[in-house]
């Protein structure tokens, strides 16, 4: 499966982007020629140097150093929260589609009213309730995406529930656990690498969207959508000070994109190009993923 | 014919039947979110009136508010309100929710089909031209703006765009409401990130068309290729995009808070992340609310809507003879 990602070049480069930045969140602090956070008035906005590779910010911080740490705070929150959504959304779907009845109900009536409210939109509520920070913006960014998982991974169990081999092993008296983890996830893991794949660039632009809203992160931390509010002053004197962690933004969604349009290509090839596949694919790119995935 | 009205009654009775636990359960999270916030409501109002924080007024206060209940009361208290169209009162202006909500509707909703119409106006020659040249140079360059529009954060787009149309090229107004120029760059904005995955989404709807029998048909008896597309392929290809409309209408409204900060647009969403900043839970309570309602229904309207242009689904999900 890696050969056939590493042949088609859009896949290679979202891989190659995704490296890219991986690298630069690990080796931040051996990258970085300064320290990001640290404030010297003497040093502001300096044009890009021997010293400052792309200059300096308003507050007279190193803005490649920041650009490199917005890497590490931006994928450390997005990763964790993409485990805090498949913990919670994968055994609710799998138990709701396994187990049907009442729990079920329960399960998808819960999901239905979240899919109810516009994903970013209860996001920012529920931020607003909690209070500004990466952490509530976590809390906030789970607590709305982990039903769009449970939803899909629940279709999916439905659909392959009724296949002959699993009703065989039932009747192997093979215990409810082992079916689940032995026959259906491996047939649930490839749809959801996709998902989770696009939903990583996702999670990267609703932590840089609510972060230039003032509700993420907060000064001094490096964070991208952070970083491109305090521009705004000087958009017309200095525009790097926005270009440089925007481009940053952009590529890093563009790798996941591709890597998971990639993906998709080899797992499901015949959905590439047609309207299910566009639909689908659509769907995902979209909030609360899974609603059109059933139809 | 009686049956076809009759599948269309029971499934809008059944389809109307789905949004009632829907709406019971969105009244339940809006009303526990002010459950959930830190801080004494009466005590937040008391402070505001410059009343002094006596236990007696605070008592009164909670009473008057339907506050001193057990949970259930207190819901049931905050929906009846609620029904008769009482959202509570911001703390920090101290206006009702609903007047301060709704006099900031319509520039969001000017903000939100200025956007549609820009996804529509963008998405329609991208998506026909990227299947009329499929595999082509345009083709590709659609895939790639689609990739792009889903890639770049709206609100870094909406600041490019003010700093190039806006202030380098002084064309446009950076920000504020008023007239037509003023609704260009916001919406454009808007509508960009959705309008490139429409584009792919129409383009694959019309490949799938045109290699049907009836377009075929068309072409062979010679119809003219801008008739073919416009009369023939089109429409058919058209169902996909209303289908999903309904679920980008979430990202839509979503995305008009984000460009109403980007452009100093003084509708709702600029107002709930004021109201955020002033820890004004009842505003914040209120725009969940009604941003729920409005794509609650609009769903609806679009489910309806490609039933009824689908023959096909109208009848039941049975193929038409």
């Amino acid at each position: 499966m890696f050969n056939k990602l590493v042949r088609d070049p859009a896949a290679l480069s979202g891989l190659l982007i995704i490296a890219l930045v991986l690298a630069a969140a690990i080796f931040a602090p051996l990258l970085a020629p300064h320290n990001p956070e640290p404030v010297s008035l003497t040093e502001r906005l300096l044009p890009p140097g021997a010293d400052y590779p792309l200059g300096t910010d308003a507050l007279g911080r190193c803005l490649y150093s920041r650009v490199l740490f917005g890497a590490r705070v931006t994928l450390q929150y997005a990763l964790s929260i993409l485990i805090v959504i498949l913990s919670i959304g994968v055994p609710a779907g799998l138990l709701a589609g396994y187990r049907g009845g009442l729990l079920d109900t329960a399960v998808m009536r819960m999901v239905d009213t979240i899919l109810a409210f516009p994903n970013l939109i209860l996001a920012l509520v529920l931020i607003g309730v909690l209070g500004p920070g990466l952490f509530n913006v976590m809390l906030a960014l789970a607590l709305v995406s982990w039903v769009g998982y449970a939803r899909v991974v629940r279709g999916m169990v439905l659909s392959i529930k009724e296949k002959e081999y699993i009703a065989a092993a039932r009747v192997c008296g093979t215990p409810d656990l082992k079916v689940v983890w032995r026959h259906i996830m491996p047939n649930v893991l490839p749809p959801l690498a996709v998902l989770a794949t696009l939903d990583l660039g996702k999670l990267v632009l609703s932590i840089a969207t609510l972060s230039f809203l003032g509700l993420g992160a907060q000064p001094p931390t490096p964070e991208w959508g952070a970083m491109i509010n305090d521009a705004r002053p000087y958009l017309q004197t200095v525009p790097r000070l926005m270009f440089v962690p925007g481009i940053a933004i952009a590529l890093t969604v563009l790798g996941f994109n591709l890597l998971g349009d990639g993906l998709r290509d080899i797992l499901d090839p015949r959905s590439s190009g047609s309207v299910e596949g566009e639909k689908r694919h659509f769907a995902w790119l979209l909030p609360g993923a899974g609603k059109a995935v059933e139809k | 014919m009686w049956y076809r009205g009759a599948f269309l009654s029971y499934y809008l009775l059944k389809r109307f039947a789905t949004l009632i636990p829907v709406m019971i359960g969105v009244s339940i999270i809006t009303f526990l979110l002010v459950e959930l916030a830190p801080g004494d409501p009466a005590e937040i109002i008391l402070a505001k009136r410059d009343i002094e924080l006596t236990p007696q007024a605070l008592e009164e206060a909670r009473r008057l508010m339907g506050l001193d209940g057990p949970l259930y009361e207190r819901y049931l208290h905050w929906l009846r309100r609620l029904l008769s169209g009482d959202l509570g009162v911001s703390y920090s202006s101290g206006e009702p929710v609903a007047r301060e909500i709704l006099s900031r509707l319509p520039a969001t909703l000017e903000l939100a089909a200025g956007g549609l119409l820009a996804m529509l106006l963008i998405a329609f020659p991208l998506g026909i031209a990227a299947a009329l040249y499929n595999r082509t140079f345009i083709d590709h360059f659609s895939r790639f703006t689609a990739l792009i529009g889903a890639s770049v954060p709206s609100f870094y787009l909406g600041l490019l765009l003010i700093s190039m149309l806006a202030v380098h090229l002084d064309w446009l107004p950076v920000m504020g409401r008023g007239t037509i120029r003023h609704l260009l760059l916001p919406s454009l904005t808007l509508g960009f990130g959705l309008a490139a995955t429409y584009a792919r989404l129409l383009r694959a709807g019309l490949l799938e068309v045109l290699q049907l029998e009836y377009v075929r048909a068309a072409r062979a008896r010679g119809v003219r290729e801008t008739l073919v597309i416009g009369r023939h392929a089109l429409k058919n290809a058209l169902i996909p995009l209303v289908t999903v409309f309904g679920l980008s209408l979430g990202n839509l409204l979503g995305g008009t808070m984000v460009v109403e900060q980007v452009f100093a647009w003084p509708g709702v969403g600029r107002l709930a992340v004021q109201a955020i900043f002033n820890r004004d839970i009842p505003i914040l309570q209120g725009y969940a609310l009604l941003m729920a309602v409005i794509y609650v229904l609009v769903n609806l309207a679009v489910d309806l809507s490609y039933r009824y242009l689908d023959p096909r689904i109208r009848l039941g999900g049975k193929e038409v003879g």
